[in-house]
């Protein structure tokens, strides 16, 4: 892969909260159409590595980089829809608004230009994860794993260049797990879409994703093929020497 | 279907409102009276519906726009600035509706970026006191305590006052229903729900609080110009007094938050409750109000519009 398809590149990000260093010196790529798998114990400090993507955290060192452009301290909003979607890993999705209003919210707000198609946009994302049929039910009344598959439209509806996706498959049944792979497939093969995917089930992540990077108390201590990674002392070292859920 | 019926609906009952003044007696009948109050409640509820029913910053500021929109008025007409003939006159009116507007906007950047929630409207209360002390303080240009004496022989009925506020109202109402159901709309309500998800998803938060808690003054502004020039007697404990964010509050919640409606039939319920409290029981019609509140409270947690919807579990 040549550095022109780099889509989004951290530099030595640094990032701690009072005396506890959770990020040091955190170097990574993601290269267009790639999907990233993300691990590491609890704590380790992967969510907050999408905090600080989305400028919801300020680094406290360090650069980020969207598509070449220095992107490090701007506003959320104007990061999303620079093309940054995510998820959260405990769903934040707006409850008193119909599902169908979700989305279109991302779709208008999230996307670059394309405030003209929002509707056909928001449409498509929901008809992608399965929610068409429930698009006019009030948020607060799907199902916790249905708000997680809203979720994944909303970041969809944005059109973004990369995807974060912070533990999309916790609390969801098989099928619905095969549904949510099929998706993020069809994301990368029709848009050429980067995932970057945190994940604690490591046997999905080795099986689907193209690289995987590995996060320890703030310190990236692998990144490689899913082979290669599955195989390393450091990683097994990390996993087997920390009691984790 | 359904919603040809209920524009047609619609437009019946503000016709019949319309015609009221034709029917009664407008300069004797109670009843002009109280249904004027009822406009003048509904615009003041829109106002604080936008604001916290639909973005969910709960402002106790409105006193201050409506008060100022009065003071507008009144320092327009008196200093002779406009040159439009000040009585229902709509640049008046419309003027009384931009400066509380334009000053929501540059007050909101601040209180809107730095204080969330409680200390947000712990903020917009202080400011609110910030703007009485000046009126209260500002000399001779807002006379002081005393306020400003508007030239009362201009009255002739009640029947001006009552069809601009009906016109208000509607206008009101309308520009709400107009604004929640648009684009704008969905920023609106991502906010209330959830601001820092609304930001991941591209919205420029202050931007749209701030719009809200502008608009939000625009109406109470151009009520308070209403309420003004039937007042003809501007001061700070009329225009200024914390009722104004109260009632709003109060018809808000009593009819239901967030909806279109809620207001309407708070503002139509405690006007009613008022004008009865003022004929029998004089004075008391706090006491009753509070009394209601409770009840409402205890037995409709989501406001009247919660009977007209299903029962959830
Ligand atoms: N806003 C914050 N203030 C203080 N400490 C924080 C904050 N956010 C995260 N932390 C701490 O930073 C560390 C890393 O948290 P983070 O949520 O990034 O871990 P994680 O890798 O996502 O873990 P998990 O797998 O449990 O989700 C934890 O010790 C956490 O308590
Ligand atoms: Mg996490």
């Amino acid at each position: 892969m040549d550095a022109n398809s780099v889509v989004i590149r951290l530099e030595r990000i640094c990032k701690r909260f009072g005396g506890l260093q959770v990020l040091s010196d955190v170097d990574l790529e993601v290269h267009e159409g790639e999907i990233v798998g993300l691990i590491g114990p609890n704590g380790a400090g992967k969510s907050t590595l999408f905090n600080v993507m989305t400028s919801l955290y300020r680094p406290d060192r360090g650069g980020i980089y969207l598509l070449g452009k220095n992107i490090t301290g701007l506003p959320p909003h104007k990061i999303c829809r620079m093309g940054i979607a995510r998820t959260f890993q405990l769903v934040r999705t707006f409850l008193k608004m119909s599902v169908l209003e979700n989305a279109l919210t991302a779709a208008v707000y999230g996307q670059q230009h394309g405030r003209k198609n929002a509707l056909q946009t928001a449409m498509e994302a929901l008809e992608l994860v399965g929610l068409y049929e429930k698009k006019d039910m009030m948020t607060v009344h799907i199902t916790l794993s249905d708000r997680r598959l809203l979720e994944l439209a909303m970041s969809l509806a944005s059109m973004p260049a990369i995807t974060l996706l912070d533990e999309p498959m916790a609390g969801l049944n098989p099928s619905e797990t095969q549904n949510l792979l099929r998706v993020i497939q069809r994301g990368r093969n029709e848009r050429n879409t980067a995932v970057l995917w945190i994940e604690h089930k490591v046997n999905a992540v080795l099986d689907f994703c193209d690289r995987v990077a590995v996060l320890d108390y703030g310190l990236k201590i692998a990144d490689g093929k899913p082979d290669e990674i599955a195989n390393d002392p450091k990683v097994i070292e990390a996993y087997l020497g920390e009691p984790h859920a | 279907m359904k919603k040809d019926k209920q524009v047609i609906l619609t437009a019946l009952l503000i016709l019949a409102f319309a015609v009221v003044p034709f029917i009664v007696d407008s300069e004797k009948s109670y009843l002009v009276y109280s249904l004027f109050l009822f406009f003048c409640y509904i615009i003041i509820s829109q106002a604080w519906n936008l604001v916290a029913g639909y973005t969910g910053q709960i402002s106790l500021g409105q006193h201050a726009f409506f008060g100022l929109g009065a003071y507008t008025t009144a320092l327009i007409w008196l200093n002779n600035i406009t040159k439009t003939g000040y009585y229902f006159d709509p640049v008046t009116i419309l003027l009384s509706g931009l400066v509380p507007a334009t000053i929501a906007a540059i007050v909101g950047i601040p209180l809107l970026s730095r204080l969330r929630g409680d200390y947000f409207a712990l903020g917009t209360l202080g400011m609110g006191e910030i703007i009485k002390v000046i009126f209260v303080k500002g000399g001779s240009i807002t006379g002081a305590s005393d306020g400003l004496h508007l030239p009362s022989s201009v009255y002739s009925s009640i029947r001006p006052y009552y069809w601009t506020g009906l016109f208000l109202a509607v206008f009101a109402t309308l520009l709400i229903y107009l604004i929640v159901r648009s684009r704008t709309g969905l920023a609106l309500k991502a906010i209330r729900e959830d601001e820092t998800s609304a930001a991941a998803h591209g919205i420029h938060v202050l931007k749209y609080k701030v719009l809200a808690f502008s608009i939000g003054a625009f109406l109470a502004g151009l009520c308070g110009s209403l309420y003004g020039i039937y007042l003809f007697h501007i001061n700070p404990d009329s225009v200024l007094k914390l009722d104004w964010t109260l009632y709003p509050i109060l018809m808000c919640v009593i009819g239901g938050t967030g909806t279109i409606t809620g207001p309407l039939l708070g503002s139509f319920f405690i006007s009613t409750v008022f004008s009865v409290a003022d004929i029998y029981f004089v004075q008391m019609h706090p006491v009753m109000a509070g009394i209601l509140i409770i009840l409402v409270m205890k037995f409709m947690p989501k406001g009247l519009i919660g009977l007209t919807q299903r029962k959830e579990l």
